[in-house]
This record gives C-alpha cells, sequence and structure tokens, in this order.
C-alpha cells in the first residue's frame, strides 16, 4: 500500500513536470531573458541600438521627478481606469443579455462581437476618419443636428473621453465572451433550486449569477487592465498623444522615446514602470475583489 | 414538462429590455464596421466626397479586385492562417496541461509558480523587441515563421493558462476520482473526462490566442521581412501608403481579413452554446 | 476520440513547425549573408542574393512606381554579370527607420537601402548605412543632369545615399474659390479669412503631433527661410529662435485669429489635410508634389491648382524646400559593387522616364527637354514644380529631426491655440535642444 502510494507520488511528480516545463521553458525564453535585457538596457545611456555607459536609475529619475513623467502616468490610469469602468459593466451585462433564451441570439451575439476581430491600427483609422472633424460622417451628422462644428480631438478631455469610448467599442467583446463562457458553465441546477425557492429573477442576478461568475470577471479586470496599460497603436495612431499631450500614455512615450526617438534606455525605463504598475494595479485588484468575498 | 412552460411565458415579458438593449448594442458595434463595408465598395472619388453618402451611388467591386490580384494578399493570407493555427494549437496544448498540472497536482510554490508565470505577460511587448531581435539574428531564426510562433505561443500561454486553471479548479474533483476508481490513471482521467467537459475554456483561449496572433502588427513586422513570409497585418498596413490612405483598398482589405475569425468564431460558438460543463455536473 | 484529435493536433503542430523552418531555410542566405558581412570576399563567393528595403512592392501592381521597380530589379537581375540577384523587401515607408536601426543593432541588414532624405542623418548616426563617396562622385560626373552636387550631397566629407527622385513643397487652392492667388503670406492670411464659410476653412495647416509632425515642417522651413531666418546653423545649432521664428509663429497665429483656420488643424496630419481639401472641406493646403495624382482623385480635381508657397515678401515666393527618396549602401552590404551597379540602374534616363509617368519628379533636369516627357498629360504642372524646385536645396536635417520636430510642433500649437508667447516657447525649445546635445 504505502510501495503504492509511493511510486503513485513519483510519478504524479513526473507528470507534473512534463506537463509544467514545456511552458516554463518557452516563457523563460520568449518573456524573460529579454526582460532582463530590457531591464539592464534601462540603466545604460544608449545611442540607437548601441548600449553604452551604466547611468543607473537616471532614466527613472527622469521619469519620475518630471512633470511629463506624471503626465504620462495620470494619462495611463485615467485611460485604463476610465475603460474599465464602462467596459465590465458593459460586456457582463451584454453577456447576461446574450445568455438569455433568445431568438436569433446567434446572430446578435456574432454581431456584437465584430469590433473584437479588428486589429487597433483599423480600429484606431476607421473611428478618427469618422470622427474627423472636417468630413467626417459622424461631425457632417453632428453639424446637422446641432449646427455647430463637432469637435472630438481637440480639446484635452474631450479628446480622452473620445479615446476611451474607441477603446469601449473595441474591447468590450472580449470581456463579453469571457463572461459568456463564465455564465454558460454554471450548473443550472442552482437556478432551479433557488427557482423552487422562490428567488427573484434579480434576487439570481446578485446571488448566484454574479458571484459565479467573479474569479471571470477579476481575470478580465487583470487581462484588460494589462492591456490597457500596454496599449499603444490605437492611440498613437488616432491622436499620436495630443492635443496638449492629454492622451500620451506610458506606453506610447515608451513607444515613441524607443522606435521614434531611439532613446532605447528611457525607453526601456518607461517599459518597466508600465510593469510596475501592471503588477501594483493586479495586487489591488485580488486584494479589492477578495476582501468583498469575506 | 411545466417547468419549461412557465419559464416561456414569464420569459417572453423579461426578455423585452434584453432584447432592446442587445439591439441597441448590436447596432453601435455595427454601424462603424458597415461604413467601412460601404466605403470599400465606392469608388475613390466618392469615397473622400461631403457630405458623405451612406450608400454607395455605383458599386464598384475594383478595391476587392485590386486586393485580391494586384497584391500579395494570398500569400500573407495564407502565413497568417497557418502562423495563427499553429500557435494557437501549441498554446492551448501548453497552457491545458500546465493549468491542469497546477490546478490539480501538488507543486511546490504553486501560487509563486503561477504569480511568477503571470508576471511575464505584464511586461509591455515594445520593451521585448530589440532583445528578441538580437537573439532571432544569433539563433538564426530571424525571418522564420518558427520564431513568430514561438512568442506569440510563449506571450499568450501565461494569461491562457492563468484562465484555465481558473477553469479546472472549478470542476468538482469527484467527477476524476470516479474516473480513477474505474481504474483510470490521473493522466488518462485528464484526457478522457477533463478535457470533453473543458471545451468552453478550450474554445475561449483559441479565439483569444487566434485573434492576438491575426492582428498582431508589432512582431509580424519586426522579425520577418520576406516577402514570402509576411503577415496578413502587415500587408494590410501597406494599404496606409506614401500617397495617403487608400481607403477604399484599406476597407476592402480588412472586410476581407475579418472572414477567417469570423468564421473560426461561428464554429467555436456552438461550444459555448453547448454549455458541456454545465451538463457534465448535473449527468 | 480525444486522443486521436490530440495525436491529430501534434501532427499538425509538428508539420507547420517543418514548414517554418523550411521557410527558414529559403531565406537563411540573406540572413547569413547579413552576419557574414564582415569578411566580403568570403560571403560574396558563395552568396549571391542582394537584399533591398524600399517602401515600394514589386508584387502589388497597383502603384505605378511599384512595375517600375520590378523592371528595374528584372533588368539588373538578368543583365548583370555575375549573376547576382536583387530580392526585394518592401516595407511601410514610415518603418524602414526602425527595421534598419533594429538590423543594425544585431549587426545585420540590407545590402541596399531606401529612405526619406529627411531621414539621412538618422541612417548614418544609426549605423544602417555605409559611405558610397567613390563610386558616388564618379557617378555623378558621368550624369551632368543630375540635380545634385557630389559636394552638396556630402556629410562630413562623405557621400552616403543618391536620391533618385524629387519633390518639392507647394501651396493647393481651389480656383473656383479663391480668383487670384495670394502673393504673400499676409495675403495668403487676408484672402483665407475671406474664405472660410460654414462649409470649409479657407486655408489650413496640418498641426498634429502624428506623424512626426512633418507637414507643420513643410510649412515652417520654408516659411522661415522666406523671413530670412534658418532652422539650425551649419553646426546644428537652433536657429529658429530667431526674429524670423517668432514671425512665422506669429503668421500661423493670424491664420487661427482671422478664422481662416479652427482648431480642428490641430489634430489633423498631412493625410487629414488632403482628404479634406478632397472632400471639399478646405479650400487651401500646403502638400509636396507627389500626392498630385493622390489629389487629383476627387469629384473636385478640376478645381485644383497648384503655386510655389507665398514668402513674406511679396510676389517673392518661399524658397523651395525639396527633398526626395534616397538610395544608399547597407552597413552590413556583401557586396558593395554589384550593389551601387544596382542603385546606378534607378538613374538612366529610360527608368527616370518610367518615373515621371508615374508622377515621381525625375533627378536629371535635361529630361524636361525630352518629348516623350513633353507630351506627358501633367507637363505643365512638372514644369512648373522643377522650376520653383530650382529656388531652394534638399536639406540635410540632423538625426533627431523627428524630436525637433514635434517639440516645435508643440510649441506652435501653444503660441496658436493657446495664446503663449511665441519668442518664449521657442526659446525653451531652442535650450532644451542646446542642452541635449551640450552646445
Amino acid at each position: 500500500m504505502t510501495a503504492e502510494k509511493k511510486t503513485r507520488r513519483w510519478k504524479d511528480k513526473w507528470i507534473s513536470i512534463i506537463f509544467v516545463a514545456p511552458t516554463i521553458l518557452l516563457i523563460l525564453f520568449v518573456s524573460i531573458v529579454p526582460m532582463v535585457i530590457a531591464f539592464r538596457t534601462s540603466l545604460h545611456d544608449t545611442n540607437y541600438g548601441e548600449i553604452l555607459g551604466f547611468v543607473g536609475l537616471k532614466h527613472y529619475k527622469q521619469i519620475l521627478l518630471t512633470g511629463d513623467g506624471w503626465n504620462n502616468i495620470f494619462n495611463t490610469i485615467l485611460y485604463a481606469m476610465g475603460s474599465l469602468a464602462v467596459v465590465i459593466p458593459l460586456g457582463v451585462m451584454a453577456a447576461v443579455g446574450l445568455n438569455n433564451k433568445l431568438k436569433c441570439v446567434t446572430l446578435l451575439r456574432t454581431l456584437i462581437i465584430l469590433p473584437w476581430v479588428l486589429s487597433q491600427t483599423v480600429v484606431a483609422l476607421l473611428w478618427k476618419w469618422l470622427l474627423n472633424g472636417n468630413f467626417g460622417p459622424v461631425s457632417y451628422v453632428w453639424f446637422a443636428l446641432t449646427g455647430e462644428k463637432a469637435d472630438f480631438f481637440n480639446t484635452a478631455w474631450i479628446a480622452r473621453i473620445t479615446v476611451i469610448l474607441v477603446n469601449v467599442w473595441f474591447t468590450f467583446p472580449i470581456v463579453l465572451i469571457l463572461t459568456l463562457a463564465a455564465l454558460q458553465s454554471i450548473p443550472l441546477d442552482l437556478f432551479e433550486a433557488a427557482k423552487v425557492d422562490g428567488a427573484s429573477r434579480r434576487d439570481l442576478f446578485w446571488k448566484i449569477t454574479l458571484p459565479m461568475i467573479k474569479p471571470t470577471i477579476l481575470t478580465a479586470v487583470v487581462m484588460q487592465s494589462m492591456e490597457y496599460f500596454s496599449m499603444v497603436t490605437l492611440i498613437f495612431v488616432m491622436t499620436a498623444g495630443g492635443p496638449f499631450d492629454a492622451t500620451e500614455t506610458i506606453s506610447l512615450r515608451a513607444f515613441k522615446e524607443g522606435f521614434t526617438y531611439w532613446h532605447l534606455g528611457l525607453g526601456s525605463a518607461f517599459s518597466i514602470v508600465i510593469f510596475v504598475m501592471n503588477i501594483l494595479f493586479s495586487l489591488i485588484y485580488v486584494r479589492i475583489l477578495r476582501n468583498k468575498e469575506d | 414538462m411545466k417547468k419549461g412552460s412557465e419559464k416561456e411565458v414569464t420569459g417572453k415579458y423579461a426578455n423585452v429590455p434584453a432584447y432592446i438593449g442587445l439591439i441597441l448594442l448590436a447596432c453601435i458595434t455595427l454601424a462603424p464596421l458597415l461604413w467601412a463595408l460601404s466605403t470599400s465598395l465606392k469608388i475613390p472619388s466618392e469615397v473622400i466626397q461631403f457630405p458623405p453618402t451612406v450608400i454607395p451611388s455605383i458599386l464598384d467591386f475594383s478595391n476587392y479586385y485590386k486586393v485580391l490580384f494586384a497584391s500579395n494578399f494570398m500569400t500573407y493570407f495564407r502565413n497568417s492562417i497557418v502562423v495563427t493555427g499553429v500557435s494557437l494549437l501549441i498554446s492551448t496544448i501548453l497552457s491545458m496541461h500546465c493549468a491542469y498540472a497546477v490546478a490539480r497536482f501538488d507543486i511546490p510554490h504553486k501560487n509563486a509558480l503561477m504569480f511568477g508565470i503571470l508576471m511575464t505577460s505584464m511586461i509591455p511587448t515594445v520593451a521585448l523587441l530589440i532583445p528578441l531581435y538580437i537573439m532571432a539574428v544569433r539563433l538564426n531564426l530571424y525571418n522564420t515563421r518558427l520564431w513568430l510562433i514561438l512568442i506569440y505561443t510563449g506571450w499568450r500561454t501565461p494569461v491562457l493558462t492563468w484562465m484555465m486553471r481558473g477553469f479546472f479548479e472549478q470542476i468538482p474533483k469527484e467527477l476524476e476520482e470516479a474516473a480513477m476508481i474505474d481504474g483510470c490513471s490521473k493522466v488518462k482521467a485528464f484526457y478522457t473526462v477533463i478535457l470533453p467537459i473543458s471545451q468552453t475554456a478550450l474554445a475561449s483561449s483559441a479565439l483569444l490566442t487566434a485573434v492576438y496572433v491575426w492582428n498582431d502588427f508589432l512582431v509580424s513586422f519586426t522579425f520577418v521581412t520576406d516577402e514570402k513570409l509576411k503577415m496578413l497585418s502587415v500587408g494590410l498596413y501597406s494599404y496606409v501608403t506614401q500617397y495617403g490612405i487608400q481607403w477604399g483598398e484599406l476597407m476592402a482589405a480588412v472586410c476581407l481579413s475579418i472572414i477567417p475569425i469570423i468564421i473560426l468564431f461561428v464554429c467555436l460558438q456552438k461550444r459555448f452554446v453547448a454549455g458541456m460543463a454545465a451538463g457534465a455536473v448535473k449527468g | 476520440m480525444k486522443k486521436r484529435f490530440l495525436a491529430a493536433a501534434g501532427l499538425m503542430a509538428l508539420a507547420a513547425c517543418l514548414s517554418g523552418c523550411q521557410g527558414s531555410q529559403g531565406t537563411a542566405a540573406s540572413t547569413n549573408g547579413g552576419e557574414a558581412a564582415s569578411d566580403t570576399s568570403a560571403a560574396s563567393d558563395e552568396d549571391k542574393t542582394l537584399t533591398l528595403w524600399i517602401f515600394l512592392n514589386p508584387e502589388s501592381t497597383e502603384d505605378a512606381r511599384s512595375i517600375v521597380l520590378k523592371n528595374i530589379v528584372e533588368k539588373y537581375n538578368d543583365e548583370n554579370e555575375n549573376g547576382y540577384q536583387v530580392v526585394v523587401e518592401s516595407m511601410n515607408w514610415d518603418k524602414i527607420e526602425t527595421a534598419a536601426i533594429q538590423a543594425a543593432a544585431a549587426n545585420t541588414g540590407p545590402d541596399i537601402i531606401n529612405f526619406f532624405s529627411d531621414y539621412l542623418q538618422t541612417h548614418i548616426e544609426g549605423g544602417t548605412v555605409q559611405p558610397m563617396t567613390q563610386y558616388a562622385e564618379e557617378f555623378i560626373a558621368s550624369m551632368p543632369d543630375y540635380l545634385h552636387t557630389a559636394d552638396s550631397l556630402k556629410i562630413g566629407g562623405e557621400i552616403y545615399g543618391l536620391p533618385w527622385e524629387t519633390r518639392v513643397y507647394v501651396n493647393w487652392y481651389r480656383k473656383d474659390i479663391y480668383e487670384t492667388l495670394p502673393n504673400s503670406l499676409d495675403e495668403l492670411v487676408e484672402m483665407a479669412a475671406e474664405k472660410t464659410d460654414e462649409r470649409g476653412l479657407g486655408f489650413a495647416l496640418g498641426l498634429s503631433e502624428g506623424s512626426s509632425a512633418s507637414t507643420f515642417m513643410e510649412s515652417f522651413i520654408p516659411w522661415i527661410h522666406s523671413a530670412g531666418g534658418e532652422l539650425l546653423d551649419p553646426d546644428g545649432k537652433p536657429l529658429f529662435n530667431s526674429d524670423a521664428g517668432v514671425r512665422v509663429l506669429n503668421t500661423m497665429k493670424a491664420l487661427y485669429d482671422s478664422g481662416a483656420m479652427d482648431n480642428s488643424v490641430l489634430s489633423m496630419t498631412l493625410d487629414d489635410v488632403q482628404d479634406g481639401f478632397k472632400a471639399g472641406t478646405i479650400y487651401g493646403i500646403s502638400v509636396g508634389s507627389h500626392r498630385a495624382s493622390t489629389l487629383y482623385n476627387s469629384d473636385l480635381a478640376e478645381n485644383f491648382v497648384s503655386a510655389p508657397i507665398p514668402g513674406f515678401e511679396s510676389g517673392t515666393p518661399a524658397p523651395a524646400l525639396v527633398a526626395g527618396q534616397t538610395l544608399a549602401l547597407g552597413k552590413y552590404c556583401k557586396n558593395t559593387d554589384a550593389a551601387f551597379d544596382f542603385i546606378t540602374y534607378f538613374f538612366s534616363e529610360e527608368t527616370q522616364i518610367e518615373f515621371l509617368k508615374a508622377n515621381s519628379m525625375t533627378v536629371r533636369s535635361s529630361l524636361y527637354d525630352n518629348p516623350d516627357v513633353q507630351a506627358l498629360e501633367n507637363y505643365d504642372d512638372l514644369a512648373a514644380w522643377n522650376e520653383y524646385a530650382s529656388t531652394g536645396t534638399m536639406t540635410v536635417h540632423p538625426d533627431d529631426y523627428a524630436e525637433l520636430s514635434v517639440s516645435l510642433v508643440k510649441a506652435a500649437q501653444e503660441v496658436i491655440f493657446n495664446g503663449a508667447d511665441p519668442k518664449e516657447q521657442l526659446d525653451s525649445v531652442a535650450a532644451w535642444y542646446n542642452e541635449k546635445h551640450g552646445f
């Protein structure tokens, strides 16, 4: 009996290693090694692709001790939180709606999810054109209705909100998909039992549905927040950070510093700041959602 | 039977707001896409016309013709299919094994390991490109599909592993234990009992990877310059040309390029609808 | 069932990996070549491919210039005696710098590279190109009607690139709206303000920092030249914070204050300005001659007319801003003889005429006397642009030109839309630039 247990444990150990090792090795190879190199770069001066002398925390000081750097951080947080605040409720509500037994539900679901399959470049170009103040169709309708010229990209706060809304349009379907998958794996007998107890539809949602999909929502929040923190192309093509740097997020700045101005050291430092923010915020989300549970 | 009919009666009224909400949402998501479709069917001078026309005055398919036959679209398309297909297979296979091991086996420092894995997906891609470029050249993997697949797989696996682990942990352990009493090994129980009821998770993971890889620009642009190996996103971007954006052709290319993802989505969404997990627990 | 599925999946993955590797073998030649470039002679024995990085794609037949390129490549591949084969790797025009500098960081890169003349210094500093002085001097001497001289192309005593195409920045107007064209910038402000109505803007400058603020610079530089100023001195020190610079910003601000343009121009890039003009919501813009054929693709095309950019002095246009697509030898070029030989194919009369037909202005001035060229439909435009182009020269910008442009456009935005003091703004950009370079 004990011998059998031992071989079994030994076998389990090897199986778990075989299951886990390829993933770990691959991640080590394409993420961790280059990440270490990037961190090293952030501590050095650079000239184009060339890494020069060690400068310590110079680049980090440049980010954290200047108004520019904090403006970028503020814009990033605003962009990510603003987007999450709309994307999560919208995605969950739409998923709950689509989880009903409706006619044409497949068609509706497909249509609603469509924006997600576009690339950031295409979304940005498309919306930039739709919203163009001088010849865009949306602006035309706006002008016909209000008699005033539409202005989506030329005032700091309006531009920020516009960028967030376009991001919402483009990314809420992913939250919807995740939530829908979670909703459909909730055992139906839970609902049936609750219904027998006389629970209303609203009760069902708050007492059963929401707690059951909470892990998925957490996953969605973490995933989306990471994506929003790191997003470049969408904003770059739409506003290039303007007007007056109102939409310049850290990731956009990292991209510009790295690949337009070729300050690789500073660009890498910005990337590391994003990395740290990602970790911090993920920890905060987990903490908040766990506390609520208790 | 009685229960079912009751549901229908209450459902009829209760679903009205859902319908309204969803149809409204569909309109918002669709309008820009319909605009893109309409643009792709316009002649160039009508594309930039003010006030704009909603329906093209002349239906013109020359944009589609140009995209399909006057460029390397089909080569790009094939490359995208191959790279996306292989990446989604490998990343799904890797992450489902890893996630299952973490969820069900005794692994020391499991949570630290998982957090470590997740952390790697938190580093923004722009920081990794140059180190990876230098590695690619040293390893002689520059200009290969293999390198693209390795990167996509390595970058997508952490999030997928994390998702699937949550999924596997929700599955009652009793399911495998029952199978193991019947003489299955743990591994066999995973393949024969757990995977068949994990189709929702696998489908989500496949879709997530597919869309990511299909739309990625930075990686495929950075590591492949060979015309024969280029992917669609890079080819598509070239419609934003030197002389200003060729809106008609760009939109035609976009409309064509989203077809495979829509097909994949329509195929996989049956898995969602089937609600296999729920069914299995019930039975 | 499941096992079979998994086995099939595994096989597919394996097969795809193998095909991936095959792909790599097919192209390994070019990568190997790049790495082995240090010992040129050894590599050239085995590897006869030359890679060319360029924004044109010979696989695409849409752009007439791509077809010309395809012909050049085919002709060279057939004709050259040593059996070299040029392989084109095309990439989007605004990505070539990124791709080349990245490659240089890994000690590799194309044999021949094409880029826009504004970025010449960036390529030199980024280590993506090598001098071609000897080849170029000899070749230019054999081409007396070439627009540039060997001396004018030299940077630090060396020639790094040969422009094979030229363009000049001009103003475009709607002639149904402007009965007469403005003769000076002040007149432009006045007339443009008059022409603005509820349908459109009288004149618009794209003031977005997108696309590295290139469209703003395309006006700023000719204007500052016209005001007697300079962007930088020959050593690269800032001169734009002069009275001339202030005058330029004040004139731009006057365009806004007088209502000739509104704040929508704040987010406009070149493409937006151009599309607005084509849509008829902007009546006057400043766009390079190379965009003519795109502009003419509009229902309003018959009303479009181009003219030199007016200057501050009435009747004297601003000195022309000239630029062009440029070919250079890659830093890790395997065989510079063969590569330069290929470059010369771009300059033959025959090829240049083909490019002219495809709306690229030639760099060989004698071709304007060629009967084939004179028979071209757009000959009058071409000749006028060529004449205007002779009032200016191609400027060599510093390697951080993109960064400087963005800083300048931000200063201009502050002045035009937020009423900041132009002198102070330009001074602060100059101070930043001085500090950056340790002047």
